[in-house]
């Protein structure tokens, strides 16, 4: 029952900060637990580690999120370049990149289908050319 | 150093920086000197390590070393950290900041006897 719910409690905190230090947490937790035998101190183990996850999963996903909307500058004078940390982006980049993506999809597929609709332009330039040389 | 608060120096990230300035540690093994170094008082969860840990590698303050064969479970994964020059002059300023409100809490007779 231990690791389950414990891997479940691993889940809960942010995915930078557990692809860090997700397995170094595992061994923690393993040596926590060789101390402690038998089943009712495990419980209390488990209950400490909900406690601790609590305590420390507000500020974690804080530092977390100001990491992601932190920027760098690099160079000085009048050309500057920032760089934005990659990481999660917000939902509204995520919405537009889907609407516009939709978009280009549906121009290409008409592009395939019809491809000469989008020249009327053209023809109606050319004619006009012809009348022009008669 | 980045926009972490690390002043002044939370309690469980200075009890890192003292367990630390003796010699380089794993995360087990940082809790067990916090452990010990507070007379059983302070008892570090994972998350509040490893958080703490995090700003402080972040801070510059620490910083991972490469994996060594520990006494304690010869296991090669663990990360061991050590104490940087930056973050030994910040515990060290930490350590003046405490004396000083010490010396403050004697003067008005908060404290009596010899703490220090």
């Amino acid at each position: 029952m231990f690791d389950p719910v414990l891997r479940s409690l691993l889940r809960l905190y942010p995915r930078a900060f557990r692809d860090q230090y997700c397995e170094e947490m595992l061994l923690f937790v393993r040596d926590r637990r060789n101390e402690n035998d038998g089943a009712p101190r495990q419980v209390f183990l488990l209950l400490e580690f909900v406690w601790d996850l609590t305590i420390a999963l507000p500020g974690i996903y804080l530092r977390d999120r100001r990491r992601f909307s932190e920027c760098s500058e690099i160079g000085s004078g009048p050309i500057t370049f920032r760089l934005v940390e990659a990481g999660r982006p917000s939902y509204w980049v995520v919405l537009a990149s889907i609407i516009l993506s939709l978009g280009l999809l549906h121009s290409i597929r008409s592009l395939h289908h019809c491809p000469g609709e989008g020249t009327n332009n053209g023809s109606a330039i050319s004619m006009e050319s012809s009348s022009l040389r008669k | 150093m980045p926009k972490t608060k690390l002043t002044p120096l939370p309690q469980a990230a200075f009890q890192i920086l003292l367990a630390l300035a003796g010699e380089d540690l794993h995360g087990y093994g940082i809790m067990l000197r916090v452990l010990d170094q507070s007379e059983g008082k302070i008892k570090l969860g994972p998350g509040t390590l490893y958080s703490s840990i995090q700003s402080l590698a972040e801070g510059g303050l620490i910083e991972e070393i490469e994996a060594k064969k520990s006494s304690y479970s010869g296991d090669e994964r663990r990360k061991y950290y050590r104490l940087t020059s930056q973050g030994r002059s910040l515990a060290r300023e930490e350590a003046q900041r405490l004396a000083e409100l010490l010396k403050t809490a004697r003067k008005y007779n908060i404290l009596r006897g010899d703490y220090v």
